[in-house]
């Protein structure tokens, strides 16, 4: 079987304990809880007949200005979730600098873009402009999917998508 | 154009078309100097001989000038390429360490050595006994004892960065609970740690993880590392296979390994295996059941050699005292020692004989006692002989002894009679030869003294016999001359005197004709008749006892014309 290791990088209180926690245990709590260090997720993918992929899901402490990522844990990771609270415009800014940090640290590897809370984003339009305007800004990035922890809105997809690009 | 012109042209035309090459060749030199591709293109073949030729004059004036750009540039390698330098030294650093530390640990067992060679107990008996067997030196055992306590659960090897297990290997029992898991979540402990202590910004590395008795030892390459799990400490003999298996990986497939991309196909996956399998298999030879068994059987040797031993030492000790009872005994039963006060002692291997003798020749007696095959003893006599002048007391004793031995056996009664100067010998010797030995035995004890035997030596107890006519009991004059002179005979007169012990026996036989009554009639008078006679002659009743048989001897051997008409005179003892 083929492992990947995926590292979900994003600021602080984004959302990206609550995705992996929907996506593996299919749990969503609304109790935030603060990410220390590493916390490490393990979840077969089965894309198609012959395929499986077991993914290593990273769940890294998010980036606060007090502290900085620590670029051991992104290394050798072989995708990458940059997630942003989709309410939250200066984590959206935040992109920028993780996308900096990828480039720096990794080789060519595929990176999404998770605008996530769309549950808390009542206007469907907001959302749609935000991601034209994300995909002509960083045309590196692979897919920008809103995504809910919440209602599990494009949670499968985000990691299926990503495990597919990374084979 | 004039004429001047024409003639100028004419005369100076060569000189001004080289005026204007020369120009033009100036123009093209200075345009070149200017262009640093061109001057680059032109020194370029010049460099290396120039290089070559300065280095090999002047090479002690380049060292000081290019060493701090040598310097800069290391460092700046190790900073940016470190994981490249890493496992490019990685083989040579290993190497250079293991044997570093084997010189220090030749250290420590040297003086481990010395100092468990100053020191006693059982184990150190059991190790020394090993030692000898196996031919190991005994700090060596030691040390390896020491390690009979660790135990390798589980053996990870997994990508440094992305820390993805490339493979795992575990004892049966003890696999890992999602091995993957453990594999990252061992290099995210591995980077906060890195992060949290050293802030990444040296080269330090997280080596050990110790939990309770478990510890995880963690050994690094460049693009790889070894996880190992155990329990107890880890051994010289350990650490180098865990050294030395991390060696071979990053010798064999560095590139493999830093390009694992997650798919263990990839990869050399048997022979890692293979090598993994090692370090799990030093557990094999050191597990705690051989030492148990090794120890039992220890114990029962130990029992079966006390067993034997104590057996042995026993039964010598009953063999031992057993000839010392017998050789107590004959001392006690001889008449001529029992008189000394002779020690008899058997102490380890020695029989001691120890005492005062009066004489060599008691001494000989004494030797003569002690059998010739002892076991294994060594005889050690420590008797004294005390060859100084007897008082009358001790030489009587001893004569004495002598005598008194003698007369046990039937046929000698000997009396003596000693003075300060003579011992006077009387009564009788069974032969010759007795008499002669009994001199001799004398002799040695009196030393200078003079002995003076009357013994007789023939003593003689054949019987006397008396004969008588049919129907006869009185005895005829031919009897009573026959009697006299028996009577008066020097031997009879000095056995009577002397063997105070034998009595006379006189049995009367009869012929066979006649009825039996009759004949026991006449047996009977006839002894009585030779008895009353006798005693008319003198001798004592009570030294005479009849006896009649109604029959003829059963060897007349004198007359036969008397048909067992007889009486016999016998000696008997009392």
């Amino acid at each position: 079987m083929i492992t990947k290791k995926i590292v979900l990088i994003g600021d602080f209180s984004t959302g990206k304990t609550s995705l992996i926690r929907k996506y593996v245990d299919n749990q969503f709590s609304d109790e935030y809880l603060t990410t220390i260090g590493v916390k490490i997720s393990k979840k077969i993918v089965d894309l198609n007949a012959e395929n499986d992929v077991q993914l290593l899901i990273w769940d890294i402490e998010g980036h606060t200005d007090a502290k900085a990522m620590n670029p051991a844990y992104i290394m050798g990771a072989n995708g990458i979730i940059i997630v942003c609270d989709s309410t939250r415009e200066k984590s959206i800014d935040s992109i920028k600098d993780h996308l900096q940090t990828c480039s720096k640290l990794l080789k060519k590897v595929p990176i999404i873009i998770a605008l996530n809370k769309s549950d808390l984003l009542n206007d469907d339009l907001t959302m749609k402009e935000l991601q034209t305007n994300l995909k002509n800004l960083y045309n590196e990035v692979e897919f920008i999917y809103p995504t809910s922890a919440k209602d599990g809105k494009n949670v499968e997809l985000i990691f299926t998508n990503l495990a597919q690009s990374m084979l | 154009m004039d004429e001047y012109s024409k003639l100028k042209s004419l005369l100076v035309s060569e000189e001004h078309e080289q005026i204007e090459e020369l120009q033009r060749n100036l123009e093209l030199l200075l345009k070149e100097s200017r262009d640093p591709e061109k001057i680059i293109e032109k020194i370029l073949p010049l460099i290396n001989p120039i290089f070559s030729q300065t280095l090999k004059n002047s090479q002690k004036e380049f060292i000081p000038i290019f060493s701090p750009l040598i310097s800069l540039s290391i460092k700046d390698q190790v900073k940016n390429e470190r994981d490249n330098i890493v496992d490019a030294l990685y083989p040579v650093m290993g190497s250079m360490i293991s044997k570093f530390v084997a010189e220090a640990f030749k250290d420590i067992m040297i003086e481990i050595n010395s100092k468990v060679q100053l020191t006693f107990s059982f184990a150190m008996i059991q190790r020394k006994i090993m030692s000898k067997i196996k031919g190991i030196p005994e700090a060596e055992l030691l040390l390896q004892n020491s390690a009979f306590l660790f135990k390798v659960q589980n053996v990870f090897l997994i990508h440094k960065e992305s820390g993805i297990l490339i493979s795992e290997h575990s004892l049966s029992g003890q696999e890992a609970i999602e091995p993957d898991m453990v594999a990252s979540m061992l290099t995210a402990i591995k980077s906060f740690a890195n992060d949290w202590i050293s802030k990444n910004s040296d080269y330090l590395e997280l080596n050990e993880i110790e939990f309770g008795n478990y510890k995880i030892r963690l050994e690094v390459a460049g693009c790889c590392y070894l996880a190992i799990v155990l329990t107890g400490d880890a051994n010289k003999n350990l650490q180098q296979t865990i050294s030395s298996t991390l060696e071979y990986f990053v010798t064999a497939y560095a590139s493999e390994i830093s390009n694992f991309d997650g798919d263990v196909s990839k990869l050399p996956l048997e022979d890692i295996n293979s090598h993994l399998g090692k370090i799990l298999n030093l557990n094999t030879h050191v597990e705690t059941k051989k030492t148990k068994k090794n120890l039992k059987f220890i114990w029962i040797f130990a029992f079966i050699f006390i067993l034997l031993t104590t057996g042995y030492f026993s039964y010598q000790a009953y063999t031992k005292s057993k000839l010392e009872q017998e050789l107590k005994e004959a001392i006690y039963q001889d008449p001529q020692l029992n008189i000394y006060n002779l020690n008899i002692d058997i102490q380890w291997n020695d029989l001691i004989l120890k005492g005062r003798l009066p004489a060599k020749s008691l001494h000989e007696r004494l030797l003569h006692l002690i059998p010739k095959k002892l076991d294994g003893l060594k005889l050690k006599d420590e008797i004294v002989i005390s060859e100084t002048i007897l008082t009358k007391e001790e030489k009587n004793l001893l004569i004495n002894s002598v005598i008194t031995a003698y007369n046990y056996a039937v046929g000698n009664q000997i009396y003596y009679d000693l003075t300060p100067s003579t011992l006077h010998l009387y009564g009788v010797v069974k032969n010759h030869t007795v008499h002669e030995a009994l001199l001799k035995q004398l002799s040695k004890l009196t030393e200078q003294g003079k002995i003076i035997s009357s013994l007789n030596e023939n003593f003689q107890l054949k019987p006397l016999e008396v004969y008588f006519d049919t129907k006869k009991v009185l005895l005829n004059d031919v009897n009573k001359v026959q009697l006299d002179k028996w009577l008066n005979s020097n031997k009879v007169k000095n056995n009577l005197k002397i063997y105070k012990n034998m009595n006379l026996l006189i049995i009367g036989f009869s012929d066979s004709k006649g009825n039996i009554q009759n004949n026991m009639k006449y047996a009977l008078q006839r002894a009585e008749n030779v008895v009353q006679y006798l005693k008319s002659k003198g001798l004592t009743k009570t030294r005479m006892q009849t006896l009649g048989i109604p029959v003829p001897p059963k060897k007349t051997s004198l007359n036969e014309e008397y048909e067992g008409r007889v009486v016999q005179i016998k000696w008997i003892k009392r």
